[in-house]
């Protein structure tokens, strides 16, 4: 797990890698004497969520930043499975609330590094819809029960490691944009299993259902980020 | 160049962003709904096929000798629920067949049974050799339930012949057939509770037509004459008869609503032939034969006489009447004594973890056999008896389980109520060991559909004389007794035919499974009780897959 967190970091800091040479010669060419440090308020979009952030620039090299996204998605479906056909909501919780830093390798080239206290909480929940015609024995639908299905994070706590740019607007600098990319670690995702009527045995033990969606979904351990924020600085 | 330099940044961002996720998200595009080795959709869901709350063993004894009966028979049910009973694929049948003399059957799910909802049914069993018989049931729980029905084999039945004398009185003349008709084993003789008395008037008698279709007289003069000749052989009944039932609880119609109630068939009859003046009756040709039974002992049973059966028994009373020759009756007397839906709580326990299948035979207080009742379950579990009497009990238990010392006789004070323990001990030498079976379909393009049955099973020392031990699979899971280092076999019943499983009780030290594997797949570990679990994977030599429309 850890071999591969690393394997993963030292891929992108070798693409950032690649372009400090011409980088540099962007900083050299954008220096100006126009400051920028200072504390600036701004929002985000990102594949998190939505959300507000302040950061703190507090000079060429360090910012650090604060703020909140959350996202939720509702999806209706349904699927088929032992000849039944059952209605299913997925409700795409996820956010959170984190503490990052920005080290500036360039002028506008910076590696970020915090954490988050990640609140990525999927939710699959639904229901027979067609009876279960067993033999002559027709079996009601509200007989064959509800399935609640929640992924949660193996750690709660996430690190994160992003590469990104950012850019200021204005002859004063008063706005800043990024953009970044990059992981949270939230660990092999942990799924409880919530079922009632004949569908039962998903969440019994016995049947290591909930062990084998588990493995299946084990390979989810990193939150892929793409991130867009603007700020404004505020004094 | 200039505008190059300001497109460099997003450029590497988009290379940082594709690198990123080609990086650590390209498992993230499989699909995660499919096995990860072998490509194949994972269930998303299990559902529990074993939805049946009622399951009904049926056991085809030998009425005489109590065996098995294992001659072709066939199952009818009929009555309010009779077309609720089905296999445990679901089917409903007009009729059941089986060749082993066991039947696994089940209720529909969607019929619920409690006591002011009774599962109220009749079966007729015909077995080759055998009289058909008809028993009414009302089911008043759910659960598991072991049915024994017994069968009276016709080579059983005695054959017995009677006279007639004449006589007259109110203007009538009328043969009677005056001796006791009594049931009884040709092995048998023993002095009957009851006797039956055959009636023919004299008009009557010359209706009767010989077998070529003639009446036997052409006149009242000429028959007088033939039984003047030779009055002691003048006229014959043979009936062939069988009496050697126990008591059980059945449902007879009292004021036309069928009630369970404590029933005992004291003899079935049937007509073999009637000879007059060396004649055989080939026809009544609309002369009447009356049957009348008298009930010798004492007390007087509460209701006595014939029965005949429609869904339920209607016992007419002492007094019956024939007009056609392939006549049969059956003879019953019942108790109007209230039976009481629910009855005693009895649980069963042991040290051990064990499947159990106990039978009971229920006397009264004076030895009189009341019932049999079969309990079937795992330790501890706690049943609740149905339709019982009133009074006073005690359940022998029989000595038919290996595993098990003898259980010390049960002594209820009132079968109605009260709850009682029963303590089973495990037989010296015995360990605990426990099967899971995993059942799989013979079809090779569905090796993955596996059964884990919730069924009644059976298990004993492969070749050994015991009986077979009766247990109860839940979801492929079975407790049980065995004895170390010996060979036994497990045997399910479905669709009329048994599926074996042989394993052996001899393991390495580990835990392992200490013999090669034959035909399933045997595999055992250690429990972190200390037992041994034997897992067995058992192809189906049924196409069960279809039987389960999977």
């Amino acid at each position: 797990m850890k071999k591969r967190f690393f394997t993963i970091l030292i891929l992108l800091l070798f693409v950032n890698g690649l372009v400090p040479a011409v980088a540099q010669k962007n900083a050299v060419a954008e220096q100006s004497i126009v400051k920028t440090s200072g504390f600036y308020a701004g929002g985000q979009a990102s594949t998190n969520g939505l959300g507000l952030n302040i950061k703190y620039i507090a000079n060429k090299n360090f910012t650090f930043k604060a703020g909140y996204e959350t996202l939720s998605l509702n999806h209706a479906f349904s699927f088929s499975e032992d000849e039944m056909d059952f209605a299913a909501d997925l409700d795409y919780t996820t956010g959170g609330l984190f503490l990052l830093a920005d080290w500036f390798y360039t002028k506008s080239l910076y590696i970020s590094g915090g954490a988050i206290i990640n609140k990525f909480q999927p939710e699959v929940a639904g229901y027979a819809v067609s009876d279960l015609q067993y033999g002559d024995i027709t079996i009601p639908a509200e007989d064959v029960g509800e399935f609640n299905f929640y992924f949660e994070p193996e750690i709660k706590t996430s690190p994160y490691l992003a590469v990104g740019f950012r850019k200021f607007f204005g002859k004063s600098k008063r706005v800043s944009y990024n953009f970044e990319t990059g992981l949270y670690y939230i660990g092999s995702p942990e799924v409880t299993i919530e079922t009632t009527g004949l569908l039962k045995p998903t969440s019994d033990e016995a049947h290591n259902q909930k062990q084998i969606l588990e493995e299946q979904f084990s390979v989810y351990k990193y939150y892929p980020i793409a991130k867009f924020d603007i700020a404004v600085r505020l004094f | 160049m200039m505008k190059n330099k300001k497109s460099f940044p997003i450029k590497t961002a988009f290379l940082l962003l594709i690198t990123a996720l080609l990086t650590g998200c390209s498992d993230y595009l499989d699909n995660p709904l499919k096995d990860k080795e072998t490509g194949d959709d994972i269930n998303l869901l299990i559902i529990d096929f074993n939805f049946f709350n009622t399951r009904l063993t049926y056991k085809l004894i030998d009425a005489s000798d109590g065996s098995v009966i294992t001659a072709p028979a066939t199952l009818r049910f009929s009555g309010k629920n009779g077309d609720d009973i089905v296999t445990f694929s679901g089917d409903k049948k007009a009729e059941f067949l089986t060749t082993q003399g066991q039947l696994e059957l089940t209720v529909d799910p969607n019929v619920g049974i409690s006591e002011n909802t009774p599962f109220e049914y009749a079966v007729n069993v015909e077995a080759d050799g055998y009289n058909t018989i008809t028993k009414a049931f009302q089911l008043r729980n759910e659960g598991k339930k072991t049915i024994e029905l017994r069968l009276s084999k016709i080579e059983d039945e005695s054959e017995n012949e009677t006279g007639g004398t004449i006589e007259t009185g109110n203007g009538d003349t009328t043969i009677v057939f005056s001796s006791v008709i009594s049931g009884q084993l040709k092995s048998t003789v023993a002095e009957k509770e009851y006797k039956i008395s055959y009636s023919i008037k004299w008009n009557d008698l010359l209706k009767f037509q010989d077998e070529n279709g003639q009446l036997l007289f052409s006149s009242s003069d000429e028959a007088w004459a033939a039984y003047e000749k030779d009055t002691s052989n003048f006229i014959s009944i043979s009936v062939n008869t069988f009496s050697a039932y126990d008591p059980e609880v059945d449902v007879i119609y009292i004021d036309g609503v069928p009630e369970s109630v404590l029933f005992h068939k004291l003899e079935t009859g049937s007509l073999n032939e009637i000879l007059v003046d060396g004649k055989k009756v080939g026809n009544l040709n609309g002369g009447i034969i009356s049957s009348n039974a008298s009930y010798k002992s004492t007390p007087d049973p509460d209701i006595f006489g014939f029965a005949t059966f429609d869904d339920a028994w209607d016992i007419s009373g002492p007094d019956t009447i024939y007009n056609t020759l392939d006549f049969s009756y059956t003879l019953a007397k019942a108790s109007l004594e209230q039976l009481c839906p629910q009855g005693t709580s009895i649980r069963f326990e042991a040290g051990v973890k064990s499947s159990f299948s106990i039978d009971a035979d229920v006397y009264d207080i004076n030895d009189n056999l009341l019932t049999t009742i079969n309990f079937k379950g795992n330790f501890p579990e706690t049943f609740v008896v149905e339709n019982t009497p009133q009074k006073a009990v005690k359940l022998v238990f029989r000595d038919n389980n290996p595993a098990f010392k003898p259980i010390p006789t049960l002594e209820i004070d009132n079968f109605c109520t009260g709850d009682y323990t029963v303590d089973v001990d495990a037989q010296n030498g015995y360990e605990q060991y426990q099967v899971v079976l995993k059942a799989f379909c013979p079809d090779d393009d569905n090796p993955t559909v596996a059964i884990a049955p919730t069924y009644s099973g059976e298990f004993k020392i492969a070749g050994s004389d015991n009986p077979w031990q009766g247990v109860d699979m839940v979801g492929g899971v079975v407790d049980l007794l065995g004895l170390p280092g010996q060979e036994y076999q497990l045997r399910l019943l479905w669709e009329n035919e048994w599926e074996y499983s042989t394993l052996f009780t001899e393991f390495n030290p580990d835990g392992s499974y200490a013999h090669s594997t034959g035909s399933d797949n045997i595999y055992s570990e250690e429990l972190d009780d200390g037992r041994i679990r034997i897992n067995i994977e058992h192809t189906f030599s049924q196409d069960v897959c279809i039987d389960m429309r999977w």
